[in-house]
This record gives structure tokens, sequence and C-alpha cells, in this order.
């Protein structure tokens, strides 16, 4: 019979989520010019709204690769945080094996693409939505 | 991939959502589960338009030696 994860398990799906959570918080706060204030920016950032923050391609049907990665993104960031909510509080959730493995390797993924377009407007952009900003 | 099963209900933050419930291999789960998941993910999302649906989707997955242990009908 294969291991079902302990409730170990479900610490490492809430630091895979933080992880993420803390990629994207100090790419944007890093780059504001005052270092003294970056801590305080940081904490301004929500987990709901930077979930909630709207994501949608110029074009629709033809999403260009960046807009497609920034999606991935956005979906993976979403289930982590989903994940990591049940990991911490819903006791009826069976964590097994593949649920801790499958958090672990969308944050690996996850980092890999906001590496690959972070500096890119559309990228910077939702960012901002995350943090807040509306259009 | 062995099956796939979904509900829409409410997720934690009260918004609706999509839930699947994807059952793989033991050896897609154990070998190749980045591949798969990432396969399944892009797969759902081109056939179904979440968005327009009013729906965040989450997907979960399990193998089917972790199914056969825990015996849980919603992923039966």
């Amino acid at each position: 019979m294969r291991r079902i994860a302990t409730p170990a398990g479900g610490g490492r799906v809430s630091t895979a989520y933080y992880a993420v959570f803390h990629l994207l918080v100090e790419d944007f706060v890093s780059n504001w010019p005052f270092a003294d204030q970056r801590a305080r920016l940081a904490r301004v950032f929500s987990h709901q709204r930077m979930r909630d923050a709207s994501f949608a391609p110029r074009d629709k049907k033809n999403p260009t690769s960046v807009e497609m990665q920034v999606m991935e993104v956005v979906t993976a960031f979403g289930q982590l945080q989903g994940d990591r909510h049940r990991a911490d509080y819903d006791m009826g959730w069976k964590l097994v094996g593949t649920d801790v493995a499958n958090a672990i390797s969308l944050a690996e993924t996850t980092f890999a693409k906001w590496h690959a377009i972070r500096g890119e407007d559309v990228a910077r952009d939702h960012l901002l939505s995350m943090f807040g900003a509306k259009r | 991939m062995v099956r796939i099963r979904y509900e829409i209900g409410e997720d934690w933050s009260g918004q609706w959502a999509i839930f699947f419930r994807i059952v793989l291999t033991d050896e897609a789960a154990k070998r190749r589960l980045r591949e798969i998941a990432t396969k399944v993910v892009w797969g759902l999302a081109q056939q179904l338009d979440f968005p327009a649906m009013g729906v965040f989707p989450y997907h979960n997955f399990r193998s089917v030696s972790e199914q056969e242990a825990l015996q849980e009908p919603a992923w039966a």
C-alpha cells in the first residue's frame, strides 16, 4: 500500500504556496525605490485580491505566448492557494502524496515561468492588478 | 489518466469553482506527474471556457493505489 501523506504533507503544500506568494510580492516591492518601505508595501498584498485579479488576453482566441504563460501562472497561483487553504483548515481533506508532489511541481514550474516573463509588460501589468490597482 | 470526476461548488473564499478529481495510474503519478498534470490542466482549459462559466478551476490528482487505500466515493 502506498504511503498516505501525514500532516507534514500539508505543511509542504503550504510552503509551496508561500514560496510562489513571496516570489510575486518580492518581485513587486523590489522595484519600489525606498528600501525601508518595502516590507510595509508587501503587507498591502492580500491573498484573495491576488487570486481574484482578473486577466484576459487581448485576443481571447489568439493569446500570445506571454499571455498564455501569465494565465498559467494565474491558474497555478489559485490552485496552490486553494490547496494551501484546504491543507491548513479542511480537516476532511485526505491529503495524499500526489497532492504534495503536485504542489511542489506546480510551484517549481511557476517559478520558472515567472522568471521567463517577469520583465514583460503584460506580466508586470498583471502583478500590478494583483497588488490591487484598478484598470 | 484513469478517470476524471468533477463537481461545481464554492471554494474557500466563496467564489464559484469547478473541482476536478483526476485519478492517474500509479506509474503516471509517481514518474510523470508534472507532464501528465500539465497536459490535463491544459486540455481541460482548451475544452472549457472557465471565465465564461464563472468558475475557477481546481485540479487535484491521486493515484489508483492512493484511491484504493482511501476508498473515497467522490473519486470512484
